[in-house]
């Protein structure tokens, strides 16, 4: 009986502690998590500040002091190269290791490691786009430049000396949610990280919608409804840049290539959210007679933020700006000469080409009247708690294929269709902005994106001489004009990348006579431009809203700047509304839909967060859009990319009797009045039925609900319903999960000056004050002056705390 | 009961130092081997040992950061309010310390037999 009950007692304990200590399902290992000496009680903190720490570490060549100020971010200054950047890795991974080691997990496909089986298909995916053998190639080509070698190196020795003081205790609270131990970090997560940033960025294509869209409606349709250059637009370097070079040559093919209709291979739609504005002025239109430089990239707003604010200091540099945890140097920011930022190129830079097997083996494909051998790579995916899984991907020279499990169209001659992005190529990105941080002139500047490939992006700059100036920068390759806009002939050499364009004759231009420039993802060029690099870019409105209001604006200050990147004028709404306004019949609304056409007929097109007029303009257009082209372009199975939103107001304002409107799915002959009000109606009971009668939940703010997510997506860790305005195609961007992730006006001179903020906060801990402390001031539309300290001054009345590195 | 809980609560808190969250089971189970009376005893002064200690822990932490994770945690485990985290917490580490103080009890009472 005694025995008995010592069995019981002894089974029930030993079981509870083993079940407590084991991660099941999405809970974390309870009694792990829960114990308040080691579990995740040990991540609540307070305040920091008025500490000096001192820490003693190998791997260091000098003594280094970091300056935190009141708003977090650290100061480093180091004596030499070496320590900066050491320096820079270890106090990044402090605030951001978890988010670090989490995001090149994820680039490289190895999520399953920490999830479990859920991930297998994202992590399977990741292998097939060939993330990790491109980050291997790019380590190959940063380990061959002795510079950014030794500054890799330095910068994983930094975190990986942090990493080492780590008790499990210590760990960020994503590990003992999701149970798991941080590893060394590498060199190739660097790579992988700037991999990762080049898919966010260049990652899409729309070739298979696009032969698709062909082989079903024609070369006109396509022509007409996919144009290559749109309406109304402004391009990055202003119409009529004259192009002083002789361009290189590009062979065409003769015949003409139609891609076979396929299924849906993968969705790489571009994300219309990811965007970014900048923008320059010259000394000619500013109150200090210096340039303004602002800037704001339009990126998924995550907790922790993809941003880490810092300003590295040592001899031989001194730059202030946002880097990516996981990367040295400063991506977007200033020194105490030139200021630059970025916006996305939208080059196209990803084709897919139908390859023709010999047999079902897939051995040996066709090109050029050859059959030539594929190559294997066999990709090992460890899943958490299931062991390892083995995925083969086959390569052709083009690049991978990515899916394999398409139904073939003739058994014989499988078609399949290989991936060419440019993310596969070594590149060394890092170079450049390692060059950006020391630059001091405009020469600098061009030497430095001279290094640079992938993700093309809008580098504008600006300096203390007052040179302004804009690069459309990046590797472009050499292409026929149109190729790539649909699926390739992956057999015929003439479809394959050429060749590059030279760095020299990328499109830029120096101090413009209008004295401003500008980019927001719109088209780099007009026509004459004598190299195609692709087809659809963002529309205009955000462009031509900043060239409008730049163009009026006259002796500007940073605050200026500002409000611009605060603007919420809708140029969309402002292109199409009256249009529709007017040929809807006002005689057939009900006294709660005549309620909202007022609404709408006196709205000032500003998207403000309290106003209702823009929730019922979105309600209505996105229906409005769907009934003209969801008859033709949607529906079951089919794969058709949709005409673009700026084709679709041309079409509205100049071809109100265009056919499309018709829906063909009906016997009536439909107008586009009659759409009009079919989907005002629908509009009216869309929101009618989730909110009530107009009321004040329609507000824009309210019914957008900017949500901040945790990168992991673990609930409660985010800032959820943000009552904010703006939108997407907005200059200010603030969609419901993308919007302006920094925003940073730099003004020039003999002092340089800079604002910024971004919506999160310097540390990565979520039991952390500082976890999301700007985005209350990022909602409200304020900036914080960035403190750009000259010399180690830990007496300035901005300085809380300090950490001092010494050497062991 | 009280001194073996206090023994628990003491020697836990020392153990956590140094061991993994499951060393309160070891230290329950060997007070309860040495120190307690009945097996109910034994149950009541593992579970108030330990689940006092990590109550008083996990409050004055909470108290100590304004519960700043105290809120994101229960939004994570979809507990209605906060302060169930805390609660949680004690019962969590009083179910082992009292299961393991029991079982060092009943264990005891073979070995004099």
């Amino acid at each position: 009986m005694r025995g008995f009950k010592f069995i019981l007692t002894f089974a029930a304990t030993l079981g509870l502690v083993i079940a407590l200590n084991t991660k099941i399902g999405l809970l974390p290992p309870l009694g792990k998590f829960l114990d308040p000496f080691q579990g995740f009680w040990q991540n609540a903190e307070t305040d920091r500040g008025g500490e000096t720490a001192t820490l003693q570490l190998a791997n260091l060549k000098a003594t280094v002091s970091i300056l935190y100020d009141d708003r977090q971010i650290p100061h480093i200054f180091a004596e030499n190269d070496h320590d900066l950047y050491f320096s820079q890795g270890y106090v990044t991974a402090k605030d951001r290791l978890w988010q670090m080691e989490f995001q090149t997990h994820a680039a490289a496909g190895r999520l399953s490691e920490i999830v479990g089986e859920r991930a297998l298909e994202y992590d399977r995916f990741q292998r097939r786009i060939g993330m990790l053998s491109g980050a291997r190639n790019t380590i190959k080509a940063m380990a061959r430049d002795v510079v950014i070698r030794e500054v890799i190196l330095a910068y994983t020795a930094g975190v990986n000396t942090f990493i080492e003081t780590l008790d499990p205790r210590d760990y960020p609270v994503e590990y003992k949610i999701l149970d798991y131990a941080p590893e060394p970090w590498t060199p190739l997560k660097c790579a992988l990280l700037l991999k990762y940033m080049a898919w966010m960025l260049t990652g899409y294509a729309s070739d298979l919608q696009m032969s698709n869209t062909l082989a079903r409606f024609g070369k006109e349709v396509v022509e007409d409804l996919f144009p290559y250059y749109p309406d109304n637009i402004q391009p990055v370097i202003p119409e009529g840049t004259p192009w002083n070079f002789k361009p290189l040559r590009v062979k065409k093919p003769e015949r003409g290539f139609v891609a076979k209709i396929t299924g849906k291979i993968l969705p790489y739609e571009a994300n219309p959210a990811t965007g970014s504005n900048n923008w320059v002025v010259s000394g000619s239109k500013t109150a200090s007679g210096f340039p303004i430089l602002a800037n704001d990239p339009h990126l998924e707003m995550n907790l922790p933020s993809i941003w880490y604010e810092m300003q590295l200091t040592s001899p031989s540099v001194n730059v202030y700006g946002v880097s990516l945890p996981g990367a040295p140097n400063i991506v977007i920011g200033f020194n105490e000469k030139i200021a630059w930022g970025v916006t996305n190129g939208e080059a196209d830079v990803m084709d897919f080409y139908e390859i023709t097997f010999k047999d079902s083996t897939l051995e040996e494909y066709r090109h050029d009247h050859k059959w030539r051998k594929i190559r294997k790579v066999v990709e090992e995916i460890r899943v958490k708690g299931a062991g390892t899984v083995l995925d083969t991907v086959i390569y052709t020279h083009h690049g991978p294929i990515p899916y394999i499990n398409e139904k073939p169209f003739n058994r014989r001659v499988p078609v399949l269709h290989a991936l060419r992005w440019l993310g596969h190529d070594p590149s060394n990105e890092a170079r450049t902005f390692y060059e950006l941080n020391y630059a001091e002139n405009y020469g600098d500047y061009v030497e430095a994106l001279s290094h640079y490939i992938c993700p093309a992006q809008n580098f504008v700059f600006a300096d203390a001489n007052g040179d302004i100036a804009i690069w459309h920068n990046g590797r472009f390759p050499l292409r026929w004009h149109g190729q790539g806009k649909f699926i390739g002939d992956g057999s015929d050499p003439l479809y394959d990348w050429q060749g590059w364009v030279p760095h020299s004759q990328n499109p830029h231009i120096k101090n413009p006579a209008r004295g401003f420039l500008s980019s927001a993802n719109q088209n780099a060029t007009d026509l004459t431009y004598p190299y195609y690099l692709n087809w659809y870019y963002a529309p205009h409105y955000r462009s031509s809203r900043i060239n409008q209001r730049l163009m009026e604006m006259e002796e500007i200050t940073p605050d200026d700047f500002r409000k611009l990147q605060l603007d919420t004028r809708n140029l969309f709404a402002e292109s199409v509304l009256p249009a529709l306004l007017s040929i809807l019949n006002e005689s057939s609304l009900s006294r709660e839909e005549s309620g909202m056409f007022q609404e709408l007929s006196s709205w000032d097109f500003f998207n403000d967060a309290d106003k209702i007029a823009p929730t019922i303009f979105k309600n209505w257009w996105g229906k409005l859009y769907d009934a003209i082209w969801a008859d033709e372009f949607g529906g079951e199975g089919s794969y058709f990319r949709f005409p673009s939103r700026v084709r679709t107001v041309q079409m509205i304002v100049e071809e109100p009797n265009a056919h499309w409107f018709d829906n063909v799915k009906t016997t009536d002959v439909e107008t586009l009045s009659d759409l009009a009000l079919t989907s005002f109606n629908a509009a009216y009971s869309g929101l009618s039925e989730s909110f009530g009668d107009m009321n004040e939940s329609w507000q824009w703010g309210r019914y957008k609900g900017t949500d901040i997510i945790h990168l992991a997506r673990i609930p409660g860790f985010g800032r959820m319903d943000l009552d904010v305005g703006g939108d997407l195609r907005i200059v200010n961007a603030i969609g419901k999960t993308h919007g302006p992730s920094w925003r940073m006006v730099v003004a020039l001179g003999p002092e340089v000056k800079a604002w910024g903020i971004y919506p999160g906060g310097q540390s990565g801990n979520p039991g952390s004050p500082h976890y999301d402390d700007f985005v209350d001031d990022w909602v409200e539309g304020d900036l914080a002056e960035l403190l750009f300290l000259k010399s180690a001054d830990s007496e300035h009345r901005r300085i809380v705390s300090k950490l001092n590195l010494e050497v062991k | 009961m009280i001194l073996a809980a206090l023994l628990i609560f003491i020697l836990s808190f020392i153990a956590e130092m140094f061991l993994p969250w499951w060393s309160i089971a070891t230290v329950a189970f060997a007070v309860g081997f040495v120190k307690t009376a009945t097996g109910w005893k034994s149950f009541w002064a593992g579970f108030l040992g330990v689940g006092f200690l990590w109550w008083m822990t996990s409050g004055t932490i909470h108290i100590r950061t304004n519960g700043i994770l105290t809120s994101k945690v229960g939004e994570m485990l979809t507990l209605p309010l906060p302060i169930l985290v805390i609660l949680i917490t004690g019962l969590v580490g009083g179910l082992v310390g009292g299961l393991a103080a029991s079982s060092g009890f009943h264990l005891r009472a073979i070995v004099k037999k």
